[in-house]
């Protein structure tokens, strides 16, 4: 019988020698040399992309490939200002500060080859807010142009704010003064499109038909779109700026993030900016790959939420609770843990904001000063009924830093209970009344423009029953003031100082512990020349060119 | 057998009939909002309200399927949550790709698997046969998903020797139909090697080797032929499992399947998505229980 | 006449039989100390130290540390004691892995039983129901059925019956509702083959005479039927075991299985993938442990058909 069944064990004990051989830590292969594209620009995505119409692509992914096929009014420079780009120069504004005038360039051709005229923008924005076109980007503008509303809500049959009194003049009237506009103006959602391009479908299928074969008025031109295998785009010999060094952009999809990172460190793939952690530490410490690391810190924040209408962070005593987390929370560590892909927050805003500087020097890590904070508030804790605290598990790294925030509440004697669901589970629980008490969650920038962190999170507009983006339901009188006054005024530097004092009352009150902002972390082949990263696009392809490494 | 094949046939509407009820249900009696995933985290409720109107989510559930079930008739199931494709166009242009690894993989079954079965019934009770026998046990415990990606890790990204992923030319297709193959092909090595075990011991292969035919063309030619009737029958029944192999394997490997595209639409609650890949699931499986059927009663010569 | 015969040998018991065959046996060596590790673990190992975090189980750079004195098999990306983990893990298995099963075989004898004995219209709608979930593979049902419950777990937080603690800790930890999504794709083989067994036995002689002697139907399905069909329904109880703890595995990796921090082996596979390249452990441990658990599983399974059913045949 031991003989019999010897063979079993024969088997077992196989699996265990591989296993030993296994727990060897492998090496690094050095950079590829070899296995480049002359002219042509390899990415990889996890997801395919969900449509090419601009007034429904929204993921931050397919932004950097949505600007090199349709080029709105306006552009960024190197850095957060505005410039222009299809426009001729920055537009008038008018005496009320309600209109704002575009003159555009002459000569701007869309890849069909007609020239964009005003009228297409008129055409696209109001397509953009037709409620059959199903756009989220509507959200930008409804509020903003005047007679939005009703052209969406179906009560008009056209947007009254958007004119176009000649073929090269756009005037745009707004529902109140809002410097935030012309950021609005360079986002993708507002780029034109040819009526002719779209309308040439029959109506049922009008915007699927659009989604998968867009014309547009940017440098490159969409060849082919295998869904859920590849994209490839390529260079419009007939663009009518400068042309870019790049032939062809080769988007593969269905990549996981490790898959991904296996297919570039085998040279199949030319850039990535979705490196695993244990990647990241590897090849960060390897000579051979460090000069071909590209960081930039990136106006996103974490922030951990704490819903000031449920206990503990209601009452009277719910401020010191608040400010009592805020201490308690050790940055530095969080950061290190994370293997050095964050930065450390101090505001509730982000640091990279044209004209913003906050003058408040946030919380600092102290536990001695959170116990006697919590004290004082007499809060006691009761370990049957931990807080909880939800997250999506999506969250890059979120995990991670929920467990450091979970030991750092512990050592001020807050038990906390982790509940990590999936994100489309855990948007609409957080975003609900009375629902989470408290949330880790991040936000990234729309454009790089202070409101569009605390008029989104902070104020007591963006509270809603059950979709709030404020997921602290705060709600603070002196704060909407302040973002109010910033919202209407059309003095550049006076805004800033009004959304400062909104984010010192904010910070005070402390609805929210801002934990770290989020720092892009991209990784190129040798043979790529030209790669930097933006602070609103994050790399841009036009600045991108192949060459013998 | 016309007949037969007609009663099938119409037992497989009904079955087909209720795989859409089922799923119907399954997928309308989230809680949760399909529309987060169309309107995406920075939408507000006005907008997102207006999405769900157009999606015809607002109407009652039995209109909902009526609609549904009208669509299927004509062979349009609805569009995607996510992308706005046609969900019938996305599966027609994913079928190929999830065609081509089942043919691989059951390749595999049958290269690795029949061969083994086959030597280990002739050297029965050798070393060979138990080796075998330890060997396939193992094969058939192995998970899918773990396979793949060790496969991938060395073969592809530490040896460089094969594609790490996508479906690009042909080689892409070995590391994922091994993978896929493996587990199936210890199965199959089980069951050649009982079935053929029992065809042996037939006194028509005694006498085969009495009117003195060679080794060879006893095995092959005569036992195999027997042998191989119930490998064809659960060939057909397999097809369920190996769509789940699929559903690993093409996510692993990022094959333009049909599996990735089901694990996908689960995991973005894409409910039409859903829809359409478990009913062309289940119409494969019923399909190729139908052909089973028709094949067994072929091959099988005591049913003639 | 003949003389009297010698007296005839005593037939060998059945479970002397089972254990002399070698798959058996070393399947029950496997599946034996896959329940002992199991039960013990947590006389030697506290649970929180399989799932909280360990800033002393990471190196400088915030990695997980290789096999050592202290970390016998290393620790993951959090720092947690693998080895701790993986025996964890056995529990979760074991507990999914089986009472599935029980489920499964639970609902399958009873549709098999009532399916196979009552013709007409019984069969005919017990079987369509099979047939219909036959028809969806296993993986793809268990997948929308588990992304719905992970979706109705939040939504459950406000639910009345929520309050109830057997929901509260079952639902909320994912294992009871993993077992019953198992369960519920599970049950349709055993109903097929129990059925079939059923078909060819009822017409034997003992079945026309406990009829004859007046045993309502239900007495005949449960205590003259199910006896005789018990053999083919252990085997299949063990294949079966092999097949959900598979499946919780599968389950686990594609990320609907029990929610983390719970060690589930599929579960620290998806986890540790991305760390191949500088902490194998991570993925192959638990590997190993998947693959000892469903092996044990299986050669049971089929040793004990060899032993009980030797004249089985595939298709019913």
């Amino acid at each position: 019988m031991p003989r019999r069944c010897a063979f079993a064990w024969m088997g077992m004990a196989l699996a265990v020698c591989a296993l030993a051989a296994g727990c060897q830590p492998g090496v690094s292969a050095p950079p590829p040399t070899t296995g480049w594209v002359a002219g042509t620009l390899r990415l990889g995505q996890r997801a395919d992309f969900r449509s090419l119409d601009p007034a429904i692509a929204n993921d931050t992914a397919l932004v950097p490939i949505m600007r090199m096929i349709f080029q709105p009014l306006l552009d960024y420079d190197d850095g957060v200002h505005l410039v222009p780009l299809v426009a001729e120069a920055m537009p008038a504004l008018s005496a009320n500060g309600k209109t704002y005038t575009f003159h555009l360039k002459k000569g701007v051709r869309f890849s069909n080859g007609r020239e964009v005229t005003a009228d297409d923008f008129v055409y696209s924005w109001t397509r953009l807010l037709n409620p059959k076109t199903k756009s989220a980007g509507a959200s930008y503008v409804v509020d903003k142009i005047a007679g939005a509303h009703d052209f969406a809500d179906g009560k008009a049959d056209r947007v009254v704010g958007l004119n176009a009194p000649d073929r090269y003049t756009l005037e745009v009237e707004l529902v109140q003064p809002d410097l935030t506009f012309l950021y609005v103006a360079a986002m993708t959602f507002l780029a034109p499109v040819p009526r002719e391009a779209v309308e040439k479908y029959p109506e049922a299928d009008r915007n699927e038909e659009f989604a998968v074969h867009p014309v547009g008025n940017g440098p490159f031109v969409l060849k082919e779109w295998r869904r859920n295998l590849r994209m490839r785009l390529e260079r419009d010999p007939h663009y009518w700026g400068k042309p870019p060094a790049l032939e062809a952009i080769e988007v593969k999809f269905g990549l996981e993030d490790i898959t991904k990172q296996m297919m570039f460190e085998r040279g199949e793939l030319d850039l990535t900016e979705t490196i695993p952690a244990p990647d990241y530490v590897r090849l960060k410490n390897d000579p051979r790959w460090q000069s071909y690391f590209v960081r930039m810190v990136f106006n996103g924040e974490y922030y951990l939420n704490l819903n000031c209408e449920m206990p503990p962070f209601d009452g009277p005593n719910g401020k010191k609770v608040r400010q009592a987390f805020n201490c308690a929370i050790d940055k530095d560590r969080l950061v290190r843990l994370s293997n050095g892909r964050y930065t450390p927050a101090v505001g509730v805003v982000p640091p990279n904001m044209p004209g913003y500087h906050f003058p408040g020097k946030g919380y600092s890590y102290d536990p001695e000063k959170s116990k006697e904070l919590l004290a004082e508030a007499g809060y006691v804790d009761d370990p049957e009924h931990p807080v909880v605290l939800w997250l999506g598990n999506e969250t890059g790294g979120g995990e991670r830093m929920a467990e450091v925030v979970k030991q750092d509440l512990a050592a001020i004697g807050v038990t906390v209970e982790l509940n990590p669901v999936t994100y489309d589970v855990f948007l609409p629980a957080a975003g609900k009344r009375k629902t989470v008490a408290c949330s880790l969650s991040g936000w990234f920038q729309d454009y790089p423009d202070p409101s569009d962190f605390l008029d989104v999170l902070f104020s007591t507009k963006a509270i809603s029953d059950s979709e709030s983006n404020n997921m602290a339901f705060y709600s603070s009188e002196e704060a909407d003031k302040w973002m109010d006054a910033g919202d209407k005024e059309t003095d550049p530097a006076k805004r800033m100082r009004d959304y400062e004092r909104a984010e010192g009352v904010v910070m005070d009150d402390a609805p929210v512990v801002p934990l770290v902002d989020a720092v892009e972390i991209w990784l190129h082949q040798s043979w790529v020349k030209g790669h930097r990263l933006h602070p609103v696009w994050l790399v841009r392809y036009e600045e991108l060119s192949i060459s013998p490494p | 057998m016309t007949r037969r094949i007609l009663s099938r046939l119409l037992q497989s509407a009904v079955t087909l009939l209720g795989v859409s009820v089922l799923v119907f249900f399954i997928t309308h009696a989230i809680p949760a909002d399909p529309v987060a995933a169309v309107a995406g985290p920075k939408a507000d409720p006005e907008t997102r309200e207006r999405i769900r109107k157009e999606l015809g989510l607002s109407d009652p559930l039995w209109e909902q399927y009526g609609r549904y079930l009208w669509g299927v008739v004509r062979g349009d199931l609805g569009k995607s949550f996510v992308t706005g494709e046609r969900v019938t166009d996305a599966i027609l242009i994913r079928f190929p790709s999830t065609l081509f690894l089942s043919i691989g993989g059951v390749a595999i079954w049958l290269i690795v698997g029949v061969p083994l079965g086959v030597l280990t019934a002739k050297y029965r009770d050798r070393p060979v046969d138990r080796i075998t026998l330890v060997l396939a046990m193992i094969a058939i415990s192995l998970p899918t998903f773990w396979l793949g990606r060790l496969l991938q890790f060395q073969f592809a990204y530490r040896d460089g020797l094969l594609p790490v992923a996508g479906f690009y030319n042909w080689q892409c297709l070995i590391l994922p139909s091994v993978t896929l193959g493996v587990v199936g092909a210890g199965f199959y090595a089980r069951l050649v090697h009982s079935s053929m075990v029992e065809v042996l011991n037939q006194d028509y292969i005694r006498a085969a080797r009495a009117r003195g035919l060679s080794e060879p063309v006893v095995l092959f030619k005569h036992a195999l032929r027997n042998a191989v009737i119930p490998v064809i029958t659960v060939l057909g029944l397999d097809i369920a499992g190996l769509l789940a192999g699929v559903v690993f394997t093409e996510s692993i490997f990022a094959l333009p399947g049909l599996g990735a595209l089901a694990l996908q639409a689960v995991l973005s609650m894409d409910v039409p998505m859903i829809m359409g890949t478990v009913l062309f699931a289940a119409v494969l499986v019923v399909g190729a229980n139908i052909l089973v059927d028709v094949v067994y009663r072929l091959v099988d010569p005591r049913i003639q | 006449m003949q003389a009297a015969d010698p007296a005839p040998p005593k037939p060998t018991p059945l479970w002397r039989k089972a254990f002399a065959n070698r798959l058996v046996l070393s399947g029950s060596v496997l599946v034996g100390l896959l329940v002992l590790l199991a039960l013990t673990t947590p006389l030697f190992f506290r649970y929180d130290r399989a799932v909280n975090q360990y800033s002393d189980g990471l190196d400088a750079d915030g990695m997980p540390v290789p096999p050592s004195r202290q970390f016998p098999l290393g620790t993951d990306s959090l720092g947690r004691d693998v080895l701790i983990r993986v025996l964890y893990g056995s529990r979760i298995s074991l507990t999914v892995g089986v009472f599935a099963m029980l489920a499964a075989v639970a609902v399958g004898v009873v549709v098999g039983l009532y399916a196979g004995y009552y013709p007409g219209w019984v069969d005919v709608v017990l079987m369509r129901l099979t047939d219909v979930m036959m028809a969806i593979p296993a993986l793809l049902l268990a997948l929308a059925l588990a992304g719905l419950i992970q979706v109705g777990r939040s939504v459950s937080l406000t639910a009345p019956w929520s309050a109830h603690p057997f929901f509260e800790y079952r639902l909320q930890r994912g294992l009871f509702s993993i077992l019953l999504v198992i369960g519920v794709v599970s049950w349709t083989g055993i109903a097929r083959v129990v059925r079939g067994q059923v078909l060819a036995l009822k017409e034997r002689a003992f079945v026309e005479a406990a009829r004859a002697i007046g045993c309502s139907d239900t007495r005949i399905l449960w205590l003259h039927l199910l006896p005789n069909v018990l053999p083919a329904i252990i085997v299949l109880a063990a294949m079966s075991t092999a097949g959900t703890i598979g499946l919780e595995a599968g389950l686990g990796f594609l990320g609907v299985g029990i929610p983390p921090p719970a060690p589930s082996w599929g579960t620290m596979i998806a986890d540790g993938q991305a760390y191949l390249t500088v902490a194998p452990w991570l993925v192959l441990t638990p590997g190993v442990a998947i693959v000892s658990a469903v092996l044990g599983f299986s050669l049971l399974g089929q040793g004990l058909q060899d032993v009980l059913d030797p004249y089985h045949k595939r298709r019913a």
